[in-house]
């Protein structure tokens, strides 16, 4: 019971992005998805997600199969996008009822859920208010509150770190820890590399739509021949490697 | 700075040309011409029977002379990065003002004069003119418009009393009156004084870079505004109210469906769309209400649901851009429901409002029922059928 991504190939018009990526995510898990701008980190969480087609290779979540039985598929996961976007019309409380509506939460845990949520990121007592009234961290916050207070089984993350002040960076960790422990699948995008480090099991790094290696950190250090080495080093020299080719 | 200002007025030409194009290629269109048809021939048939006896004809002309003044900005063309990039060049930029005022002064002078055009055949009726009467007055028109756009002018210099706003209404006002009641020629020499004064006033002033691109920004939004009346404008994004008094509406409107739920708060929140919305069936009630050929009244009545209808379906857009949609568990067809779900609602009430409003002054009851009963059904097929058609296009 896992997300599998088995050879996708994919990008957003006819020119392939993407080269037969694959890699796992197994429950209770973070993954970290770890590249340069521009390698293919969100162009791969957007297949994930259902909002790129594919050109060829199997999405599955738990068995489900995103391109046969997409509703099914997408009961299953929540998205952090990397750049916050909301709903001008709606207010706070009405974008997480429209969450709740739409993935057929129970009204009242969904929203006892929400609140411990808000409270963490100190949006409580802005329930009213326009997403015109939010600062772009605020935003950040109340896509990840969407997000959380579901009871999906897989998480994905893009780029979470932007924006976020260090108080709300550690405030999600720990919600990300809590997921974990409740056997959610994470895939983070990130090029924080120190904080990826730290916090993530294991790492699928990218390199021009091309999985170049993934593992553990300790896995990472023998494959690249430095035992001692951080997942910064190892990416660096992977990266440069690349380039003198 | 000449040749920067001619080579913006080319980008902008085109600009307009793209939009006119689209315009000019539309059922709305159509309906268009044909309601404006409809007003020049009430027009024409309401002249025979106004006397030089009556009180109303001379303020009538006042008011739509005097309202007629305020069409037509100045076009300064300028751009939000101006200040920055420009700003050495603060001091010769003169220049390229005084073109884009030129521009926008023939255009504006062309459109003043039909206004006057317009107005002629019923001055005609109630008085003697001259031929130096209408010289007098298209002179007044020339005058009055050069000074309005003064006027506007003044708002993107440092000139001292920024408050002459009221005076592009007044001073018109003024001059009309006098035009009219005491003499055209009289009313000519006001006008003249007017636009002098403002010329003197205008003269040497230092442009307020700041106010020049709010004032600017402002005036594409009016373009942008009018012709997403037409097609879909990119830039054109509506304000949000929260319009508490109305969540009655959006809970009738919506459930829980979550397309539901996003299209109710959109449309009644969103003040471009909403206002849109309002607005023409507010016209098309005076319309019903004012226009009183029993067949015309019928076919302006389903003309106008037709033309509100046409407005409300590129909403059905509105909410792509943003991934939850896509990426929550919903079915497919749950999107294009909702919309037809909402719209049908919607429609009726604006069937219900124009029919209503067709009664008139006489209680023509007849009219009324025909139009309530051809307006629903109308409403019927175009949210049933004529939808599909439109989201295929869009």
């Amino acid at each position: 019971m896992s997300l599998e991504v088995s050879d996708l190939v994919g990008g957003y018009s006819k020119i392939p992005v993407l080269h037969k990526v694959s890699f796992k995510v197994e429950p209770g898990e973070l993954v970290g998805l770890i590249g340069l701008n521009g390698a293919g980190k969100s162009t791969t969480i957007n297949h994930l997600i259902g909002l790129l087609k594919p050109f060829a290779g199997e999405i599955k979540l738990n068995g489900v199969n995103l391109q046969t039985d997409p509703s099914a598929y997408k009961q299953q996961i929540a998205y952090v996008p990397e750049t916050p976007i909301l709903y001008d019309e709606l207010t706070l409380r009405e974008h997480l009822q429209l969450t709740i509506n739409a993935y057929g939460l129970d009204n009242e845990t969904a929203w006892q859920r929400a609140q411990k949520l808000l409270k963490t990121f100190r949006l409580d007592n802005k329930l009213d208010w326009f997403p015109a009234d939010f600062s772009k961290g605020m935003r950040q916050k109340v896509m990840i509150v969407c997000a959380f207070m579901t009871d999906a089984k897989m998480l994905f993350v893009d780029e979470p770190f932007y924006g976020l002040d260090p108080l709300a960076v550690h405030d999600l960790l720990q919600l990300i820890d809590e997921k974990k422990k409740q056997g959610v699948g994470i895939l983070m995008s990130t090029h924080v590399l120190d904080t990826a480090q730290r916090y993530c099991d294991r790492f699928v790094l990218l390199n021009e739509g091309q999985v170049k290696v993934s593992g553990t950190l300790q896995e990472l250090q023998a494959q690249s021949g430095q035992p001692n080495a951080s997942l910064s080093d190892i990416y660096l020299q992977l990266a440069k490697g690349d380039q003198h080719e | 700075m000449n040749k920067l200002f001619e080579k913006r007025r080319q980008r902008h030409f085109l600009l307009l040309l793209k939009y006119w194009r689209l315009v000019f290629n539309d059922h709305f269109v159509i309906a268009l011409f044909f309601i404006l048809g409809a007003l020049a021939y009430s027009y024409s048939q309401a002249l025979p029977s106004v006397t030089p006896a009556m009180w109303w004809p001379k303020w009538v002309l006042v008011l739509f002379l005097t309202l007629f003044v305020q069409l037509g900005r100045v076009a300064s063309l300028i751009q939000k990065a101006d200040p920055v990039f420009l700003l050495p060049q603060s001091d010769s930029m003169q220049d390229y003002f005084r073109s884009a005022y030129a521009y926008s002064w023939v255009l504006a002078i062309i459109m003043s004069l039909a206004g006057v055009l317009i107005a002629l055949p019923l001055a005609m009726v109630i008085m003697h003119l001259s031929t130096l009467d209408i010289v007098a007055i298209g002179l007044s028109t020339i005058c009055l418009k050069t000074a309005n756009l003064l006027i506007y002018s003044q708002r993107m210099l440092f000139v001292a009393q920024q408050r002459l706003t009221w005076m592009s209404w007044v001073i018109p006002a003024v001059a009309w009156i006098i035009c009219w009641f005491v003499n055209p020629l009289l009313g000519a020499v006001v006008a003249l004084a007017d636009a002098i004064f403002q010329y003197v006033n205008t003269r040497g002033k230092r442009v307020n870079w700041r106010a020049t691109v709010a004032l600017e920004s402002d005036r594409m939004t009016g373009v942008y505004r009018f012709f997403n009346l037409f097609t879909d404008v990119p830039s054109v994004q509506g304000q949000v109210r929260r319009r508490k008094f109305a969540d009655g509406l959006v809970n009738w409107l919506g459930g829980r469906d979550p397309w539901a739920y996003l299209f109710s708060r959109g449309l009644v929140r969103n003040t471009e769309v909403s206002g849109l919305i309002m607005r023409l069936t507010f016209l098309g009630m005076l319309i019903a209400f004012f226009i009183p050929v029993a067949w015309l009244n019928t076919v302006l009545a389903i003309l106008m649901v037709y033309l509100i209808f046409v407005q409300l379906v590129p909403f059905y857009d509105q909410f792509d851009q943003i991934a939850f949609t896509h990426i929550y568990p919903i079915a497919q067809g749950s999107k294009v429901q909702a919309f037809r779900q909402i719209s049908q609602k919607l429609m009726v009430i604006v069937a219900v409002l124009i029919s209503v409003a067709s009664l008139g002054l006489h209680l023509h009851w007849l009219t009324m029922l025909l139009n309530l009963v051809l307006t629903l059904a109308e409403a019927y097929v175009l949210v049933h059928y004529y939808l599909n058609y439109r989201i295929k296009k869009l």
